[in-house]
């Protein structure tokens, strides 16, 4: 166990490199506390003046705020020790320059948490030769007790000496001098604090309350797993995008059977370590009130579109946002046959290969002009589907409205489609029936951006939008605008308009 | 929908479509009464000659002008159906198609595009129009794209914050359009009865406006022991509407039914107008400052 310790901690001292936060764990473990009470501007180490506590996260926020750019994970950084039970007592500081130097050893401690699943695999390892026990000895060292956690820092400090580096601190227990908590709790409490960390880290989604039922063998398995699919995930990302000297998918480019076998390695990594997750709810959809696991052929349908995000990227860069080239119309048929891709696939004895003669196929239907067989209630499906996905993984980073503006245009685009092709059957419920899809849309994207309470005022909003369009039709002249052949998109665009007032509203 | 807290005479606008040329109800009235709006509680029909429990009713007393009929009411009722169509549900009426306008004035846009709030009179309304921003912004009008609603909506957010548009919407000119129709009526008809409600129920899903009688109105004495509404065109309606049964919040939840509902708001309105008619007196009172 010691062994695999010490090859564990080599390799992440390896890396050290690899991530920008150990430059900012670098930069903080270099600067001592007097620096940066002048940074800070605090006049005064005494701690008769101020609230110790209130100068604890003012030196904690700053440290952290320097590297942490978005909103959200700050706030997270701040405020996780306190979620899992422990408090900040003013009484056990002595001195301002303890206050500094406790805050700055946690902000450190909650670097090196962050960056640990970054670098635990190095990035030139296969997903099928991820060094899965390594990781869970080294989480496990991590999350037991003082003793292991005292172990590894002792490894850790003997491999960057080896590297050279003397001056930096391994520690990653965040919870130091301040922090008060029972004694019969402080162990779990800290281990779920740790694995809390472990998981922001990666970016996955997680069910906080089920972190907390966790029991320690438990939770080490669960972590790990969590950095085993992040390191899965991203890789899949890498092998699809290429790297400087090769680009296997840089159209018209779609890739050989090799390359897209070394696809399914990896994803079968992603799947099984995701398949012992408990408390991620990335992976999941919800049906009727429960979680249900992806199965294979989500996966699979989750490479087709990654994959096709990938061209999406490429057709952006390249031709904006004009429509019908090839690559247009080849994007416009791997979503709308995602699907019936995935179900062949699935059933293919070398998947790879098959996935390769997949991309070929289309690539040659493209070339012919061929669109794809998809209903209207399937691409909105498709639209509001990826906007579900847009949303939940920009609100871990920066959120670009403008994005978000233009696929819910496109959702509003996909309800002209629906309402077009039944407007036989719905007869003189057409009107109706667009109303209806437009609230309904409206109602769940704005439950995507969490202000589904923003939807009472949604539909006089919508109207004095409506009303305040067709008063320019009218005092232009442009009458005819107000047929009664546009009211279906007069409705939709209204309720396009109500909802972009809404959601800009609410983001500030 | 806001739902004040306390009693008071309020603009209301109820209606469903989104397009300005599409039906629509204006009136005043008191949402404090029913706590929002009033909906029926299910009963079972007392003759026992049917199996089924009839659908809510949603109800609002008050005195409102309806856009298709032209004419005023006394009350509004609206038999709640769904019906689903290709998954869809649509509902024959939403909460959210009621709107209070709990504000105390308006706002224009002056030189520069800054709002700026104005007092509400008949020389006012409609004083707020975006149509500026729409020709300086160089949009094309043919193409029929979100491209243009859009634009307002991103617009309007940049100039009106959330809780300041209703005072906008008031200051329209649609709007001015439809209060002026109301002003006009009370001005004209006064605060007596209409002797009219509208209906929109699965016999008329387009909504109508039938005649009634007040049996309270003409008989002190019925009054209290209870008659209840009279359609003397519609047995049917009647024997629906008086199966009806609201709880009156106002008064910790007792329950009272059609015809005592729009008496008690009939009273009320006079109360607080207390006898004004006049456009500016309307006015005044609806937009005035809400103490407290």
């Amino acid at each position: 166990m010691s062994l695999d310790l010490e090859n564990m901690t080599r390799s992440i001292v390896e890396n050290l490199h690899q991530t920008w936060l150990y430059r900012a764990i670098e930069g903080w473990c270099r600067s001592d506390a007097l620096e940066l009470r002048e940074e800070l501007g605090l006049a005064s180490f005494s701690i008769t003046t101020s609230d110790p506590v209130e100068m604890y996260q003012k030196v904690k926020t700053h440290l952290l705020s320097k590297t942490f750019h978005d909103d959200e994970t700050l706030q997270f950084l701040m405020d996780a020790p306190r979620w899992v039970g422990f408090t900040l007592e003013k009484d056990e500081f002595q001195s301002g320059q303890q206050v500094i130097g406790a805050a700055r050893n946690e902000a450190i401690a909650l670097l090196w948490l962050m960056a640990i699943p970054k670098l635990i695999i190095k990035p030139t390892v296969f997903p099928e030769d991820y060094p899965i026990d390594g990781i869970k000895i080294f989480i496990s060292s991590l999350m037991s007790s003082d003793k292991t956690r005292d172990l590894l820092v002792h490894y850790m400090s003997k491999a960057m000496e080896l590297r050279g580096i003397h001056d930096i601190v391994f520690e990653p227990n965040p919870i130091g001098r301040g922090y008060i908590i029972d004694d019969a709790i402080r162990p779990q409490r800290l281990r779920s604090l740790l694995a809390l960390m472990i998981m922001r880290s990666t970016k996955h989604t997680y069910d906080l309350d089920k972190v907390f039922t966790l029991n320690e063998e438990q939770i080490v398995e669960e972590a790990s797993a969590y950095i085993v699919s992040m390191q899965a995930k991203s890789m899949l990302k890498n092998q699809i995008t290429g790297g400087v000297m090769l680009r296997p998918f840089d159209w018209p480019l779609i890739g050989n059977p090799k390359v897209c076998n070394g696809l399914f390695s990896t994803l079968n990594v992603l799947q099984q370590s995701t398949s012992k997750m408990v408390t991620c709810t990335t992976y999941t959809y919800e049906t009727a009130e429960k979680q249900t696991p992806w199965s294979r052929s989500d996966f699979i349908s989750f490479l087709i579109k990654e994959i096709t995000e990938h061209y999406s990227e490429i057709h952006r860069i390249r031709h904006g946002k004009s429509k019908n080239t090839e690559l247009d119309l080849f994007i416009e048929l791997l979503t709308g046959e995602n699907i019936k891709i995935a179900k062949r696939l699935l059933r293919a004895d070398d998947p790879g290969a098959a996935l390769f003669e997949e991309l070929n196929d289309y690539k040659q239907k493209a070339k012919s002009g061929e669109k794809p067989q998809i209903t209207p209630e399937r691409r909105f499906r498709i639209v509001l589907s990826s906007l579900k996905q847009q949303v939940s993984e920009d609100k871990l980073e920066e959120t670009s409205s403008n994005e978000v503006m233009d696929q819910i245009n496109e959702a509003f685009d996909a309800i002209i489609g629906v309402v077009e092709s039944h407007e036989k059957s719905l007869g003189d419920e057409a009107e109706r029936f667009a109303q209806a899809l437009c609230f309904e849309t409206a109602y769940r994207i704005l439950q995507l951006l969490d202000v589904g309470d923003a939807l009472m005022d949604l539909p006089w909003v919508s109207r004095f939008v409506a009303e305040e369009s067709a008063r320019s039709d009218i005092s232009t002249g442009e009458i005819s605008n107000l047929d009664d052949e546009h009211r279906i998109k007069r409705i939709v665009s209204a309720y396009a308009g109500g909802l972009t007032y809404l959601i800009l509203q609410n983001q500030n | 929908m806001f739902v004040p807290s306390r009693r008071s005479l309020r603009l209301v606008e109820i209606q469903e479509s989104v397009l300005p040329e599409d039906e629509w109800l204006i009136g005043i009235s008191d949402l404090g009464y029913f706590k929002g709006v009033g909906y029926s509680m299910p009963i079972v029909n007392e003759y026992g000659d049917e199996n089924d429990l009839g659908n809510l009713y949603a109800f609002l007393p008050g005195l409102f002008y309806c856009s298709s009929q032209q004419t005023s009411v006394d009350a509004v009722l609206i038999e709640v159906t769904h019906k689903s169509l290709s998954g869809v549900m649509l509902p024959s009426f939403r909460p959210e198609d009621v709107r209070t306008f709990d504000v105390s004035g308006g706002l224009y846009l002056d030189e520069k595009g800054k709002i700026k709030p104005v007092e509400l009179t008949t020389d006012t309304l409609g004083s707020f129009g975006v149509e500026s921003f729409l020709r300086d912004s160089g949009l094309k009008q043919e193409a029929f794209n979100y491209k243009r609603e859009v634009q307002i909506a991103s617009h309007l957010a940049g100039i009106v914050p959330l809780s300041e548009l209703k005072k906008a919407y008031v200051s329209s000119s649609f709007l001015q359009s439809r209060l002026m129709k109301l002003l006009d009526d009370i001005q004209f008809y006064g605060l007596k009865p209409r002797k009219r409600v509208y209906v929109r129920n699965r016999n008329h899903p387009y909504g109508t406006v039938v005649d009634v009688k007040y049996g309270g109105l003409d008989d002190e004495t019925k009054f209290e022991t209870g008659v209840r509404l009279r359609i003397p065109d519609d047995l049917r309606l009647e024997k629906e509407l008086s199966n009806l049964s609201f709880s009156k919040m106002v008064d910790s939840g007792v329950e009272i039914d059609v015809e005592r509902a729009i008496l008690d708001m009939l009273l009320y309105v006079r109360f607080e107008l207390e006898g004004n008619v006049n456009h500016k007196d309307v006015l005044k009172k609806l937009f005035e400052e809400e103490s407290g």
